[in-house]
């Protein structure tokens, strides 16, 4: 390990004030300027799901008209996975990992503040188009040839097509440093198979990144062709193919949903083992699921066109490869469970959402697999059932896992603990409110309601569903309000963490909280999976796993 | 502190009353008039898709129990054990992760066949079926009997107990043909030929919808599939093949003059007179079909006469025009395509 950087670089403009945050290299910082910036979007992204559910509380209801609705839908979509969720996991992931690792800074500290500003200004080009009352309107998926420029004159698309492009840079530009970060920069003596199981997931998740997004970069690329010169990749009619788009996206699109995923479970594999007393279960079988989950999220991508008419060989395969993926996933919630088996289980808030997650994710899990199932996907696919699905696993899981995460580290970063009494009450409404919200969404997919439509008729009994549904959301609005008061008040009135107030077992809890500039006076050196176990219990540290 | 055991029970009946409540309502829906429920099946192809998703159903559904049972248990059992000593600090046990690894493979294995079973049946389409084109147009279908030769749209009519391979594209973007009660959903793109096969075993009008967002009135992209007796469905050939209607009344005579004599003929087909447009629906018999917009109105003389006046108004964003006539025009129109029987 000799490439280890010894120090950040110097701070040009000193550790204070608005200026030294504008020019920040410090993973910490960015990390923060990551988890601030997307935490706002996700409450954009929240205020517009509210004004949809609003909208279809009754039918006919005239809350928002079908133009404002369908840019409601893209903008919603598009912010919680490009602008919220991936910048999210980002950012905890920058945040943490260096720190977790016994490393002083990411690999490359100037190109992850060029990622954090690329991030924050693709995000506020993609909403100036509010200015232009030019929102996009595709959906986030945006099929073409109805994202041509034939069907979609105006500029919303490219708009979208624009700001999505610039954030895959971003997001690469992220993946690169973790690679780099997380293969060159682990103190000594910490093996890839006694890393802590975030930076395995975070690294799974950064070779996705780097893999799925030149498909998604293709694809755009011909979309911007076609809108901007007037190719016709995408026409029919000019003897391109529609489905191309939808290969391409999808090739991307499927492994997204891994790489929003795999870093919640990697912080559910810290939580758990801490608030549990125990190491986590089965090490080698949980690190090597995701990487199985990131081989095999490249080759399940059709099954999110079963209605396309793709030959009934394909349609098999595809079924198949799904149904296969489908198991190492099972495999992490088991080995979760027996972490906690027979522990001593402390039901703090971060062990709360982790549990959240865990019993949200059972259920996402396995309409997941009946999606996979062809025949039934036919019936379902496009409708309320599968977005009641992808929220099971979205928010149920991914959000879940960042509130874990949050209420995790923020005594790390802030050096100050987070009521516990506020964070019991925002687990609980949200829990609630949630499944209010989206238990219902699929029974309206097999009563026939399409997803994606501003309104309904009445008299097609779809209206109490709806209903409840609605109601569901005051819960949700409610809980991430009383998130933002504990952050507040805790930030300035919280109880002294200490350094290490969970009793955890990972480097980062050696540092300082919050951490000094250089994290660490000296690089520790670590001889197992549980650094801090084995300093707290020099008489009986770990066995040490093989190099 | 409550022991686990004791808690166990207490907290454990509301978490299943979730499910149960959740299998109740799905009982309660599937006898459930008015919605085109998925799992009210009329036709042998949505019936094997529903009892396919049953026998899923009965899968999942103790899997599913078992699990959170698991976790919910090992929770409370486990939690807040203050002050006793440290847990044993065990790292894993090959066997029983090779086990859980193992499990789901074999129970998905079980769920793959019984998915490619149904994938056989639902996709068979055979060589005897009757034929019908539906194309999709933003936002309303174009639906062709080429056997009869003769155009309508929004209105499917099909002979109860006769097989119906419906081939399916579209003409702009992709939308998605899908009759919960008769068909599951497959894709109109432009540039292919997709089809859906079925049966319908049962006389009765099946509500279905566009489901694929395809712009500002995905929303109201609806259609009827009818389900005709033998007898009805011949007659309604029958008169389908005539060419339009010659207007009876004074009104409905002086609105096909002025139906030839406007704009209406450059979008609008009604066989048997000028009017050749393809842009629009083919109204040569408008007024026998039920609803007008895509299944949006109920086909009335005063609806009729909405849509004529101001279709934007009606469905903001489809593609006919407002024409800015005046109201008696409007209703001599109106009396002429309602005559079109
Ligand atoms: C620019 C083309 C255009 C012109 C001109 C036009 N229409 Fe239409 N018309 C359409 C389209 C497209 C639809 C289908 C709209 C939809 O449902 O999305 C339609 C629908 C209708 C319908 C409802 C049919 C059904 O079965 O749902 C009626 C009735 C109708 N038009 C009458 C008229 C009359 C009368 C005129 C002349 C005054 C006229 N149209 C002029 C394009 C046109
Ligand atoms: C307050 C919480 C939320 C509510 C009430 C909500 C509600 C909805 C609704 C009703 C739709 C469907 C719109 C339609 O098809 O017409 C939708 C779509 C979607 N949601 Fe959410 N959602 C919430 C949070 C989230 C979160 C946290 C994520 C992801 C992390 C997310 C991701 C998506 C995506 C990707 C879509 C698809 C958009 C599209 O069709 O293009 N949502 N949401
Ligand atoms: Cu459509």
């Amino acid at each position: 390990m000799s490439s280890r950087s010894e120090a950040a670089p110097a701070e040009p403009w000193g550790s204070e004030g608005l200026l030294s945050w504008l020019t920040t290299t410090d993973h910490k910082r960015i990390g923060i300027l990551y988890i601030v910036t997307s935490f706002a979007f996700f409450l954009v992204g929240v205020t517009e799901a509210s004004l949809m559910r609003w909208q279809l509380a009754q039918p006919q209801n005239a809350v928002l008209g079908p133009e404002q609705y369908n840019q409601m839908f893209t903008m919603h979509g598009t912010t919680m996975i490009f602008l919220f969720l991936m910048p999210m996991l980002t950012g905890l992931g920058n945040y943490v990992v260096p720190l977790m690792l016994g490393a002083r800074d990411m690999a490359f500290p100037r190109l992850n503040g060029f990622g954090y500003w690329l991030f924050l200004l693709s995000g506020l080009f993609l909403y100036s188009s509010f200015l232009f009352s030019a929102a996009p309107d595709g959906g986030w998926f945006a099929y073409v040839p109805m994202t041509d420029r034939a069907y979609s004159p105006g500029r919303n698309i490219d708009f979208w097509v624009l700001g999505v492009q610039l954030l895959g840079v971003s997001s690469i530009a992220a993946s690169v440093n973790f690679v780099v970060t997380i293969l060159r920069l682990r103190a000594p003596g910490m093996t890839m198979n006694r890393m802590p199981m975030f930076a395995w997931t975070v690294l799974v998740t950064a070779f996705l990144i780097l893999f799925a997004f030149p498909s998604l970069t293709a694809a755009a690329s011909l979309l911007m062709l076609d809108r901007f010169l007037g190719t016709l990749f995408y026409s029919a009619p000019a003897g391109g193919d529609p489905l191309l788009w939808q290969h391409l996206f999808w090739a991307f699109g499927h492994p997204e949903v891994y790489i929003l995923i795999l870093p919640a479970m990697g912080i559910i594999s810290e939580i758990v083992p801490v608030f549990s007393g125990k190491p986590l279960f089965g090490y080698i079988f949980v690190a090597w699921s995701s990487v199985a989950i990131a081989f095999l999220g490249f080759i399940v991508w059709a099954h999110h066109m079963f209605a396309t008419g793709l030959p009934a060989a394909v349609q098999a395969f595809f079924a198949l490869t799904s149904m296969i993926i489908a198991v190492p996933t099972a495999v992490k919630i088991f080995n979760w469970i027996a972490t906690m088996w027979g522990g001593r289980i402390r039901l703090q808030p971060p062990m709360m959402f982790a549990i959240g997650f865990i019993a949200l994710f059972i259920f996402g899990g396995m309409t997941g697999i009946s999606v996979a199932v062809v025949p039934f996907d036919w019936q379902v696919t496009d409708t309320y059932y599968v977005v009641g699905h992808f929220h099971y696993v979205l928010f149920g899981g991914a959000v879940f896992g960042m509130f874990g995460g949050l209420h995790y580290w923020f005594p790390k970063m802030t050096g100050r603990l987070l009521s516990e009494r506020l964070g019991h009450v925002q687990f609980w409404l949200l829990f609630i409110g949630f499944n209010l919200t989206f238990m219902p969404l699929h029974l309206l997919g097999l009563m026939g309601m399409p997803r994606r439509i501003f309104t309904y008729l009445p008299n097609l009994g779809w209206d109490i569903p709806n209903l409840v549904s609605a109601l569901g959301v005051p819960f949700i609005v409610l809980s991430v309000l009383v998130f933002l008061y504990n952050v507040s008040v805790s930030l300035r009135r919280g109880a002294l963490a200490g350094n290490d107030p969970w009793n955890a077992v990972t480097l980062e809890w050696l540092a300082s909280s919050p951490p000094a500039p250089y994290n660490f006076a000296e690089i520790p050196t670590v001889r197992g999976r549980r650094p801090l176990y084995d300093l707290k219990h020099p008489d009986r540290p770990d066995a040490a796993p093989r190099a | 502190m409550p022991s686990g055991k004791t808690v166990w029970p207490r907290l454990a009946r509301p978490i299943m009353l979730v499910p149960a409540l959740a299998l109740l309502a799905l009982a309660a829906l599937a006898g459930c008039q008015g919605s085109p429920l998925a799992l009210n099946p009329q036709s042998p192809q949505a019936g094997s898709i529903s009892t396919l998703a049953w026998t899923l159903f009965f899968i999942a559904l103790p899997v599913f129990l078992l699990v959170e049972a698991l976790l919910l248990f090992t929770v409370l059992r486990f939690r807040n054990r203050r002050g006793a000593e440290e847990p044993p600090q065990i790292e894993g046990n090959r066997r029983v992760e090779i086990l859980w690894t193992a499990a789901p493979g074999v129970v998905l294995l079980i769920v793959l066949w019984v998915t490619f079973q149904t994938m056989a049946f639902v996709l068979e389409s055979p060589p005897e079926s009757m034929q019908v084109q539906v194309i999709g147009h933003r936002y309303w279908w174009e639906v062709k009997y080429p056997s009869g030769n003769f155009t309508t749209a929004n209105e499917i009519h099909v002979p109860v107990g006769q097989t119906v391979r419906v081939d399916l594209t579209s003409i702009d973007v992709i939308h998605s043909f899908w009759v919960p009660e008769l068909s599951g959903k497959v894709d109109m793109i432009p540039g292919h030929q997709n089809h859906a096969v079925f049966r319908a075993l049962n006389v009765g009008t099946y509500r279905g919808q566009c489901a694929e967002y395809c712009g500002v009135d995905h929303a109201y992209m609806g259609f009827l599939v009818f389900a005709d007796s033998p007898t009805t469905f011949a007659a309604w050939v029958q008169n389908e093949q005539q060419p339009a209607a010659q207007p009876t009344t004074a009104a409905a005579r002086q609105g096909q003059e002025l139906f030839a004599s406007s704009a209406c003929i450059g979008c609008h087909t009604v066989v048997g007179t000028p009017a050749r447009g393809v842009i629009g629906p083919d109204l040569t018999h408008v007024g026998s079909r039920t609803t007008i917009g895509a299944n949006l109105l109920p086909n009335t003389p005063a609806n009729v006469a909405r849509w004529i006046a101001d279709p934007q108004q009606v469905k903001p964003g489809n593609a006919m025009p407002n024409l800015h006539l005046r109201s008696d025009v409007v209703d001599k129109l109106a009396a002429y395509l309602e005559s079109l029987k």
